[in-house]
């Protein structure tokens, strides 16, 4: 029994030690994120304690009927954080894989101990402790209720993260698939920008809601008999006095939290048997596939249906690339993660744009009129991420693509015209919700003119930083993690700096613009734009000139950069 | 002799090919002549240097020192011209992996200048060699590595280069795959293709192979034919290329190791 119990432990404590290592050693190999976790532990350590603080002033000083609501909120708060928390940090799950543990002699049951008791130290439970502890302090009114509200906070905490870990693993098949992973690329920030949404417009209809129907209401009430609500029925019972009550909860609570372990327990025990518990978003079989009365067909046959850009009668060098790019503009997720900050910023500029200071019909005039701009330059240093490195989206395959015996100077034409073309159709987008949102609509052929000759020259900008500067472009989960071939500080000057040089080269254009709109006669157009036009073949014929011209010298250094391990 | 002085004979052609990284000496120095339709295996140790110095002989890393010359282009004056001749399978294999399998070989032969009625037929025909048909329209990322290596190997051979790299072709292959491949190489061969070929199975090198080169610590060792080989290595007459390499490399063959097994 004794040596049972040593070789647990032991166990254990290696599974703890493992965890603690594998944390240790990503932030140790990688200095982004390591910087990263600092920064964020600057940010959320004091928002935790900030958080613990308003807590701990509100259960003290609200009526103890208020203090109980308080209490379920924000236990329910942190619960449904906890479980959708997999759905949003996966990568960390997987640094630490419990299916890797399935080749040593640990039982199923022991993966799934260590593996909450790992959970100890993630960042999660470290920022909930202070308001737990909080909870513990103010509730604990007495020696009877101390022992019954700490039983009720550790069997919260357990059930939150053994339900949580169960979730991961129900869904494992799902989250690592790349269909999800492409969607939650989408799904994510599409959320975010939501809530950004919700909160700037959240609190002003929040103050207008009779609060104390919404907590006398039965919906409220039901939500409370989630785990989290039975763990502050147990508290509140415990600090009234009322110890039948909290003790009735508690233990139906612990009937769940048990509950909850022997889920975990079992679903660790299908993956260890090699049972698929979620099937992964697998490819359409073929007899599916073959099924449709609308298949695609034969992939040689389809893959050469000849595109839009035949008819151009382009070299086939361009058209192959302009064909490889477009299909990775739909499929990878690098494009879609930057399309959606696209989104996220025309959403906070929606904000503005509807602020009642600013949308109000008395609103100086040039105010939106500025603001339009100003969003254009914005979304136009957005874009500069992908224009300022037209191979990182290559990563290791740009092996494959400098091997091919083709035109450089047509492989970037390529890449340029189909950047072009993406990039205009988000223009186009911007620059219609924005002069519709402020109503400025006639100023939209303005807009768009300038969008297509300043994104000319940000490509041209764009291709010799590129050749000069590749970034190794890497897919976290949803997020984009960007690695520089060079030092990242040094990285992000040159970036900067080449972002200043771009739009001090746009000025000219602007001004060819913006001058026969606002202060020359519009008769100025027919002189300002072919000199804008000229102007910007010179910049780009130039650009394209020393791009090719010190592509096949950088060929290999790029390669080598886009493929660098981490 | 300098063999840069009669370079024409020889489709791949290396001098004094050196590479450093830092102060690790990747490649020492190293002189390769291969002639045109020859199958040259390339043999080493793990970290011997058979990556770098195929990845040298691509144009996909530059020398430190030395120069290099393929199917009689000089790889730094005319790089797309050697690109041109050469297919590569590297080993470690980067794809367009949102490409389906049939994008891919047609993008492939596309850059190389193929027209899009041969890429189509060339791209069908290599799918259906590489047992891809089913497959062709799922995207890369989903392909298992032997099938990721199998349309890297597709695209290789989709211009018919007259020269092939191949890095450990066999590494993932199921035995079917193999036995083709191994078929399309003899073929190549016969119509004078050359072959520059790492491998770590020896039955395979010596069964291919008509000459062998040995590198160990960046430095060829050997080179020649098995019984050139052999009698470098003072090995028997009936002695196996493996036996050969072991003795070459010095490998360790301490009996007393690991005597708790």
């Amino acid at each position: 029994m004794a040596v049972a119990a040593t070789r647990i432990a032991r166990y254990l404590g290696l599974l703890l030690w493992l965890k603690a290592l594998l944390m240790w050693r990503t932030y140790r190999r990688n200095l982004s994120a390591a910087v990263g976790a600092i920064l964020a532990l600057l940010f959320l350590v004091p928002l935790s304690m900030m958080i613990a603080v308003g807590c701990f002033l509100g259960f003290r000083f609200l009526e103890p009927p208020m203090a109980a609501h308080l209490l379920r909120a924000v236990l329910l708060a942190a619960y449904l954080l906890w479980l959708l928390s997999p759905l949003f940090g996966y990568e960390l799950t997987e640094e630490y894989d419990i299916s890797k543990l399935f080749l040593y002699p640990i039982s199923p049951r022991l993966i799934t101990v260590g593996a909450l008791l790992g959970s100890v130290l993630d960042l999660g439970v470290l920022l909930l402790l202070p308001s737990l502890l909080v909870i513990l302090i103010v509730f604990s009114g007495s020696i009877a209720a101390f022992p019954v509200v700490l039983a009720a906070l550790a069997l919260f905490l357990l059930h939150t993260i053994a339900l949580s870990q169960s979730l991961s693993l129900a869904s494992a098949g799902i989250l690592r698939s790349r269909r999800a992973r492409d969607i939650m690329v989408v799904l994510i920030p599409l959320l975010m920008t939501l809530l950004y949404l919700g909160s700037q417009i959240l609190p002003y209809r929040l103050q207008r809601v009779n609060w104390s129907v919404v907590l006398d209401s039965r919906a409220w009430n039901l939500i409370n008999y989630l785990p989290s609500g039975l763990a502050a029925r147990a508290v509140s019972g415990a600090r009234q006095g009322d110890m039948a009550q909290s003790v009735s909860f508690l233990l139906m609570l612990a009937g769940i939290t048990v509950a909850t372990l022997y889920l975990s327990s079992w679903l660790v025990q299908l993956v260890y048997a090699g049972e698929v518990v979620s099937a992964p978003l697998r490819r359409r079989t073929a007899s599916k596939a073959a099924a449709s009365p609308r298949s695609r067909p034969a992939g040689a046959e389809a893959a050469l249906t000849r595109s839009a850009w035949s008819a151009l009668r382009l070299p086939p060098v361009i058209e192959a690339v302009i064909d490889k790019e477009f299909k990775y503009l739909l499929r990878d997720p690098y494009f879609k993660a930057s399309l959606m900050m696209t989104i996220y910023m025309l959403a906070v500029i929606i904000i503005l744009l509807v602020n009642p200071r600013t949308s109000r019909p008395e609103a100086p005039r040039d105010l939106t009129q500025m603001m339009l701009w100003g969003a254009s330059w914005m979304l136009l240093f957005a874009e500069a991420q992908l224009a300022f490195n037209i191979f990182g989206i290559e990563g290791a395959a740009a092996t494959v693509l400098f091997l091919f015996p083709s035109s450089r100077r047509y492989i970037v034409i390529g890449k340029n015209v189909a950047l072009f073309v993406a990039l205009s159709g988000v223009n186009l987008v911007f620059a219609f919700v924005l002069t519709a949102l402020g109503k400025r609509l006639q100023l939209l052929p303005e807009l768009l003119l300038w969008f297509v000759l300043a994104t000319v020259m940000l490509i041209s900008c764009g291709n010799l930083i590129s050749v000069w500067f590749p970034v190794r472009i890497v897919m976290r989960g949803w997020a984009v993690r960007r690695h520089s071939a060079t030092r990242g500080l040094v990285h992000g000057f040159v970036h900067m700096g080449v972002s200043c040089i771009a739009a001090l080269l746009s000025l000219p254009v602007l001004a060819a613009v913006v001058l026969p709109t606002y202060w020359l006669n519009p008769i100025w157009f027919a002189l300002t734009i072919p000199l804008a036009l000229a102007y910007l073949c010179v910049a780009y014929l130039a650009s394209l000139h020393l791009t090719a011209k010190a592509l096949p010298l950088r060929e290999a250094d790029i390669a080598n950069a886009l493929r660098q391990e981490r | 002799m300098n063999p840069m002085e009669n370079a024409d004979s020889y489709t791949i052609l290396a001098y004094g090919l050196t590479k450093r990284f830092g102060d690790t000496v990747a490649v020492d120095g190293i002189d390769l002549h291969v002639q045109a339709g020859e199958f040259f295996g390339f043999l080493g140790p793990n970290g011997a240097g058979k990556s770098t110095t195929i990845k040298m002989l691509c144009g996909l890393l530059r020398p430190t020192e030395g120069s290099i010359r393929i199917a009689g282009f000089d790889i730094d004056g005319q790089p797309l011209e050697v690109k041109r001749h050469i297919g590569v399978l590297p080993e470690e294999i980067d794809l367009y992996e949102r490409l389906t399998g049939a994008e891919f070989l047609v993008f492939a032969a596309r850059m190389h200048g193929l027209p899009l009625e041969e890429a189509r037929r060339r791209t069908s025909d290599l799918l259906e060699l590489m047992e891809l048909t089913e497959d062709q329209n799922r995207l890369i990322v989903d392909y298992s590595m032997g099938m990721k290596k199998k349309t890297a190997f597709a695209a290789a051979l989709i211009h018919h280069p007259k020269v092939l790299f191949l890095d450990e072709p066999f590494n993932g292959i199921d035995p079917i795959s193999v036995r083709a491949i191994r078929n399309v190489l003899r073929q190549l061969t016969d119509h004078g293709t050359t072959i520059f070929f790492t491998s770590h199975v020896m039955e395979v090198v010596e069964r291919l192979c008509s000459r062998v080169a040995i590198i160990n610590r960046g430095q060829i060792v050997a080179e020649g034919g098995l019984a050139e080989l052999r009698a470098k290595a003072a090995a028997g007459g009936d002695s196996s290329l493996e036996d050969i390499f072991l003795k070459l490399v010095n490998a360790r063959t301490d009996d007393e190791a690991l005597s708790w097994l």
